[in-house]
């Protein structure tokens, strides 16, 4: 397996990426990983290496991309929304055409908001073929009162009290200014672009293979939501994979998720990959 | 300005490929003291929000060449770590994992940039394995640590037991709004249904308030009982500060780590070791562990820069 640690460009800007490549056996299908929103990204980075390294090694050819603002790649995420997230997987995908030329086939593999932003882009794009969403935040607005309800947990920890309530933020937001979460400044109109993402809305225009995996810590019966999204595609399976949340803080270091890759694995062996 | 930053790898003392980036000043502003900003554990070479990202475009502005790097086991870096739980991977690198690590980075940018002097930075674990390093090698001129912690993190230890009168004020004050709130009944359901901590829940609606001045001791004595201060903290920190090596330790206010520091080392040791010519500690007000305001993070940069500028 090569790794190939390298910045490309997107319009004005650069993105960090590493190309894993395999060494022999090559399969001829390749994949641009997309990671999930802010601090879950860096939780789950190990999770996506490890995979990456996994696929690889059986003849898979892998992209993983920071996008502008995240990680190593240029930008501040302040300056990011859904359109320059959207345009930076089209320049992945470019690139890993560019750069791995014996590739045939494409697929897009995303975690949580990765795996939105995959969704929304498999839309778009004319050339992918397999699709394979892990825990897709399916529902952005309950996602941005999940963020909004960190911004008033730092309030509470540092001056125990709360100074800006939901509604306060979201009009500080109106007003053209910027909230923080985690360490991160949110402005109204991603929040806005995200609040307005609903995956269940609409059909899901993607014609090719989509593969939907519930993670949870102790799987028992598929959700609803994850029930009506595969509906919502063509040709769509769903599982779910035992796994920590590794892209948020627990108590076990999470460097890989092996029901996680399994199921992703076996479902890829056996449509044909 | 900054020439374009470049990927780089180079191989650990167990051969494993160590991934970074390394930022390089224009040659007119090049300064001979390399930065080198250590990872602070699992979030890697890029740190939380993107800390160590802003910090290096900082530095670089100002004459210094900065590398950010993936220790074995973490971020892009290659290598494996066995530990079941986070506890004990933080533990392992406050007692050293990572030393050899970063000799390996400056054995690799003495020998591919000629490099010879440097400065070691970085949040939490990167603080301490910063401090280790510092006191075993001469080419380490500089120390700048955030949240350094001198204590040691294992998953054997119940952290309840340490929570500064601070942290359980705090605590009971979220107790006390669950207890009245309806909306918080998912709480209630915990409680009824056994899965509460109710030892620490008592133990913060017990406490007194204002907390007495014994409950400070009281607490240093369980650390002291339970043994988890880190022991390679004070010789190296001994070691480095009577070398005359310049160090800048910048802790957060209301971080666990820095009334762990005050508590556990200045005050059971020699407090006047603040008024070391080569030693400063600041400490950004209100802050958390991780500087997460913007405000706060320009002022941990503000002020990293400032020392810089003072001491090279």
């Amino acid at each position: 397996m090569l790794e190939t640690p390298f910045f490309f460009p997107n319009k004005a800007y650069k993105l960090f990426g590493v190309l894993h490549e395999p060494l022999q056996n090559n399969r001829n299908f390749g994949f641009v990983f997309i990671h999930p929103f802010a601090e879950e990204k860096l939780w789950a980075h190990r999770i996506l290496v490890n995979f990456a390294r996994f696929l690889a090694r059986d003849g898979f050819t892998i992209l993983r991309f920071d996008f502008m603002g995240h990680g190593d790649s240029e930008g501040e995420f302040q300056d990011s929304s859904v359109e320059t997230r959207l345009s930076d997987i089209e320049a992945a995908l470019l690139t890993l055409k560019t750069r791995a030329t014996r590739v045939e086939k494409y697929g897009l593999l995303g975690l949580r908001f990765g795996a939105t932003m995959a969704a929304l882009a498999a839309d778009k794009l004319n050339d992918i073929d397999t699709l394979i969403l892990w825990e897709p935040v399916i529902e952005g607005d309950k996602y941005m009162q999940q963020i909004l309800r960190s911004n008033l947990a730092t309030q509470n920890a540092v001056y125990k009290e709360i100074r800006h309530t939901r509604e306060q933020l979201i009009e500080i937001l109106k007003e053209g200014k910027t909230i923080n979460f985690d360490g991160y400044q949110l402005a109204f109109p991603f929040y806005k672009q995200i609040s307005e993402i609903n995956l269940l809305s609409d059909s899901r225009t993607f014609q090719g293979r989509t593969l939907i995996i519930q993670i949870e810590k102790n799987p028992k019966k598929p959700s609803q939501k994850h029930t009506t999204l595969k509906e919502n595609y063509n040709k769509a399976d769903q599982c779910m994979a035992t796994a920590e949340p590794f892209w948020k803080e627990t108590k076990y270091f999470c460097s890989q998720a092996n029901d996680l890759y399994n199921n992703t694995y076996d479902w890829l062996l056996n449509h044909g990959n | 300005m900054e020439i374009s930053p470049t990927p780089v790898s180079f191989p650990n003392s167990n051969g494993h490929r160590l991934f970074g980036i390394f930022h390089q000043p224009s040659a007119e502003r090049f300064r001979k003291e390399c930065i080198i900003i250590l990872s602070p554990g699992i979030k890697s070479r890029v740190a939380p929000h993107r800390l160590y990202v802003k910090m290096a475009r900082s530095f670089v502005d100002l004459g210094f060449p900065v590398l950010r790097f993936d220790f074995y086991g973490l971020g892009d870096s290659e290598g494996e770590l066995e530990e079941k739980y986070a506890a004990d991977f933080y533990g392992s690198v406050q007692v050293g994992r990572y030393v050899n690590d970063t000799i390996c980075a400056m054995d690799w940018l003495e020998q591919e940039h000629k490099m010879s002097k440097f400065i070691l930075s970085g949040l939490c674990g990167g603080a301490i394995t910063g401090l280790l390093t510092a006191a075993q090698d001469n080419r380490v001129s500089g120390l700048h640590s955030l949240s350094i912690p001198v204590i040691l993190d294992s998953s054997d230890i119940i952290y309840d037991e340490f929570l500064t009168p601070a942290e359980l004020r705090r605590r009971r004050s979220s107790y006390i709004g669950k207890l009245l709130s309806m909306s918080a009944w998912k709480s209630w359901v915990r409680f009824f249904t056994f899965q509460s901590d109710y030892r620490l829940i008592f133990r913060s609606l017990l406490q007194s308030s204002p907390p007495k001045k014994e409950k400070d001791g009281e607490l240093g004595r369980k650390m002291k009982k339970n043994d988890i201060k880190n022991p390679l903290f004070p010789t190296a920190f001994e070691k480095t500060v009577s070398s005359g090596k310049e160090i800048l330790f910048i802790f957060a206010e209301a971080d666990r780590l820095y009334w762990q520091f005050k508590e556990n080392f200045i005050k059971k040791n020699n407090v006047s070791v603040y008024n070391q010519d080569n030693f400063n500690v600041y400490v950004v007000k209100h802050a958390n562990h991780i500087f997460s305001f913007k405000k706060w993070n320009n002022e941990v940069i503000d002020k990293s820069l400032e020392w810089l500028e003072n001491k090279y």
